[in-house]
């Protein structure tokens, strides 16, 4: 936090800084930007700006770096890494302001938008052109493509479609000493530079520079899309449904499995949907044109079916579908709602560890007397271990970071990843080291060398080397 | 309790973390050599009824192929090279060798190095081995052939690109020589299902006015290494692949949806329909940087500068680039000449 003088100083460098836009310094209004997603670990911005343009977001920039404060730029701030947080105080930058659909080509399958646009307001812009963008996190309604081009967002179709890094053609980035760079295009390659830049924008969490637009490649919408739910009594049978799935010519779109605990949390709660309680729930979707889903229909569900499910329903009609999809849906703001605090982890592991990693989460869980429940992209091998907790309660904070800390080292242990889709942020950032030796932290931390080489931008995310030193 | 299925099998070095050789075929990855051919892939694959679909040259190895071009014809449906490659074992220009990227498929941990020295031609080491993703192998394929006026085949692939069909093919490509061209698209399903989509494309046929032909377990189309890359939006696709065919009188593919133009400088006699492109041997050059190979080489070279130099400035403006095994990109100028200075010296790559 700045020193009073400071503050007022910055907060009058801020105020010339825009003149459409909108600087809060009042406790009440920083306060909605304590945290992000992961609710629980606060810090406090000394002035959030809200430019109304790019020219007063370049100049927010540049007197940032003259004055030597912490920039961060935040979306809608449902990060679930600790991403868009003041972990150093300083300005936190909100570009919800930038938020125009600027055009879009479905002849040359592009469209260019601004980074505050959301995904959903994309969506129903680009409905209307019979195209679609894939990337679909589940904070969908609110998540501005800002935030899901900085963590590489993913969600339930990324199994057949890919993250957010195979749909970005090019952005517009602002570098600390306000110059303006365009790394690629609707043509989606590196334009008039040598090298591929926008590779290191893509997923760098505001580190590097302000991205203020996109370029991004869409798709035809699919003409019919069926989805299949269906219960196992035990993994091995719900794994081979996966494996099934997966190996399958009807190349399935999502394939999302929730956990027993999950599952009987929906089940005791209002919003149940009448699984059995002590089931793997596993959701699966085709999608294509109406002839080709059809016909694959009965193959999908035969899959289901002799791995060991008796309850397989399936349907192609709108409102079925949201019911089939509701367990899944409901599940995490049922989290919310059963406790004071809940993280979600985010590992991505080969899918012969499932059973392993699975187990280990209940069993430190157990041990520590914590809850967690699972609800993850399993066609990708990508975990969401949730843990609900009361971060009021002393230890209780510890026993979740240590349980983290144990799953990480074991994912990273079996082969597999800490982030599929989230981010490192601050909330991962301790576990680099079991993933970056020193060879590759140095090839890593070059990176921001090149483009932030004091860490003013977003310091203490990714590494924990990343401190700003004024 | 938990009763599912695991089993450990070394696929890293504990200490470096690179990678070993290995196949996973739940995962459908997969740990070879850079230097195995698209053969050698196939073979590994196919006992777990997987492919590696994007191949340019099967007889060229891996790293020729992600060297010549990031994009093959497959690529219409799982992408281009970067994401079909989830990881690789990378040779530092000090000979030092480190692991780049994951062995599964989604990954945001850390900063995308990977993806940036993919395709990056030597300038900063090389890849020694990769771990690519496999796809499910139907063990059936049908390519179609569609001809017809250029106009009336160039008119049609907006129209087929709008379809929601347009992803389930694997390819989807123009391909023109001279004044001739025709659309080839391929695709890999179960057999039960190739009448769906032989009734699909005979009907738009019909309705574009082209005529159709169709063979059926034919291998995936292998054009070879292209000798240049252009990069741009899939609506000019069309008329950029007909344009370079014509008047600079080159055997061109067209990579419809991916936006990409492949240009192959034809040798006489060599049709466009055979679909086999140049010998490996004439067509891909060494991998890692580029070698004079006498006036043959200069001779190629000199006539790729010159179609660049016509088509440069608008790939630019789009965002888009070119490449080609035989020219080496420009020199960077500034800002980008200082942050390559910096992330060599910072980044150990020197």
């Amino acid at each position: 936090m700045q020193p009073s003088g400071n503050r007022v100083h910055l907060e009058t460098t801020l105020r010339n800084c825009v003149s459409r836009g909108r600087v809060l310094t009042s406790p009440a209004q920083l306060a909605g930007y304590d945290t992000d997603g992961l609710g629980y670990k606060e810090y406090r911005p000394d002035a959030v700006v809200i430019p109304a343009d790019t020219d007063e977001l370049i100049r927010v920039l540049q007197s940032a770096r003259q004055l030597g404060v912490p920039l961060c730029f935040r979306g809608a701030g449902t990060s679930l890494s600790g991403g868009p947080v003041a972990a150093q105080g300083g300005i936190i930058v909100h570009t919800s302001a930038l938020r125009a659909i600027r055009k879009i080509s479905p002849e040359g399958f592009w469209c260019e938008v601004e980074c505050g646009v959301t995904l959903n307001q994309l969506d129903e812009a680009l409905k209307q052109h019979s195209v679609f963008y894939p990337p679909d996190p589940s904070s969908g309604p609110v998540c501005t493509i800002g935030g899901n081009v900085a963590t590489n967002a993913g969600g339930a179709h990324c199994f057949r479609y890919g993250v957010t890094s195979n749909y970005v053609l090019g952005l517009e980035v602002i570098l600390l000493d306000g110059s303006v760079h365009r790394f690629g295009g609707p043509a989606g390659g590196r334009g008039r530079w040598r090298e591929d830049w926008k590779r290191f924008m893509i997923g760098s969490e505001g580190t590097l520079g302000a991205f203020t637009r996109f370029w991004l490649r869409v798709l035809p919408r699919p003409e019919k899309v069926w989805t299949f739910r269906a219960t196992f009594p035990d993994l091995i049978t719900a794994e081979k449904a996966i494996h099934g799935l997966v190996a399958d010519a009807s190349y399935p779109v999502a394939i999302e499995l929730m956990d027993p605990r999950c599952v009987a949390m929906v089940e005791n709660s209002p919003m149940a949907v009448g699984l059995p309680v002590d089931s793997f729930m596993l959701l699966t979707e085709i999608e294509g044109p109406a002839a080709l889903v059809d016909a694959r229909v009965e193959s999908v569900a035969e899959i289901l079916r002799n791995a060991g499910s008796r309850d397989v329903v399936y349907s192609d009609e709108a409102i079925l579908r949201g019911k089939l999809w509701k367990a899944r849906k409901v599940a995490g703001g049922l989290m919310g709602q059963l406790s004071a605090d809940f993280v979600v982890q985010d590992a991505v592991i080969p899918k012969r560890a499932l059973a392993e990693l699975l187990q280990l989460v209940y069993d430190e869980a157990d041990a520590a007397g914590i809850r967690a429940v699972n609800v993850f992209h399993a066609g990708d091998g990508n975990l969401h271990p949730n843990f609900l907790f009361d971060s009021r309660k002393p230890g209780e904070l510890e026993k979740v970071e240590l349980i983290g800390k144990r799953l990480m080292q074991r994912v990273v242990e079996v082969g597999g990843t800490l982030s599929g889709e989230h981010g490192i942020g601050n909330d991962k950032a301790a576990y680099m080291p079991l993933v970056f030796g020193p060879d590759t932290t140095r090839l890593q931390l070059a990176i921001p060398a090149v483009f932030n080489p004091r860490h003013q931008l977003n310091p203490l995310k990714v590494f924990t080397e990343r401190r700003f030193t004024p | 309790m938990i009763t599912g299925v695991c089993s450990g099998v070394p696929e890293t070095d504990p200490v470096s973390r690179c990678f070993r050789h290995f196949i996973d075929p739940i995962d459908g990855v997969l740990c070879v050599s850079a230097d195995a051919v698209a053969d050698e892939i196939a073979t590994l694959a196919h006992d777990h009824n997987l492919r590696f679909p994007l191949i340019l040259d099967s007889s060229a190895t891996l790293s020729q192929q992600v060297n010549s071009s990031e994009y093959a014809p497959a690529s219409s449906r799982f992408g281009a090279f970067c994401d079909n490659i989830l990881g690789m074992n990378w040779k530092m220009p000090d000979g030092r060798i480190v692991r780049i990227g994951e062995r599964v498929v989604k990954t945001t941990t850390g900063y995308d190095v990977f993806r940036f020295l993919l395709h990056s031609c030597g300038r900063f080491g090389y890849a020694t081995d990769y771990v690519v993703r496999l796809r499910p192998d139907c063990r059936h394929t049908v390519q179609y052939s569609l001809s017809g006026k250029t106009s009336d085949v160039c008119q049609s692939i907006p129209v087929l690109l709008k379809g929601s069909w347009m992803h389930w093919f694997d390819s989807i490509d123009l391909l023109s020589e001279g004044q001739n061209c025709r659309l080839r698209l391929h695709v890999n399903c179960p057999p039960n299902e190739s009448r769906l989509f032989t009734e699909y494309v005979s009907s738009f046929a019909g309705s574009q006015h082209l005529q159709m032909s169709a063979e059926y377990d034919r291998a995936a189309p292998v054009d070879g290494c292209p000798d240049f890359t252009f990069k741009t939006t899939p609506d000019r696709v069309p008329s950029l692949t007909t344009q370079l065919a014509q008047e600079q009188g080159i055997r061109a593919t067209g990579l419809c949806y991916s936006g990409v133009v492949l240009g192959y400088l034809s040798k006489p006699g060599q049709p466009v329909s055979d679909g086999s492109g140049p010998e490996a041997s004439d067509c891909v050059q060494p991998s890692v940087g580029i070698q004079t190979e006498g006036q043959d080489f200069e001779r190629i070279a000199e006539r790729i500068q010159t179609i660049v130099r016509q088509h440069a400035n608008e790939l630019y403006s789009l965002g888009g680039d070119w490449h080609s095994r035989y020219v080496p990109p420009p020199s960077p100028v500034s800002p980008e000449s200082e942050w390559i200075s910096i992330l060599q010296k910072e980044a150990g790559l020197l």
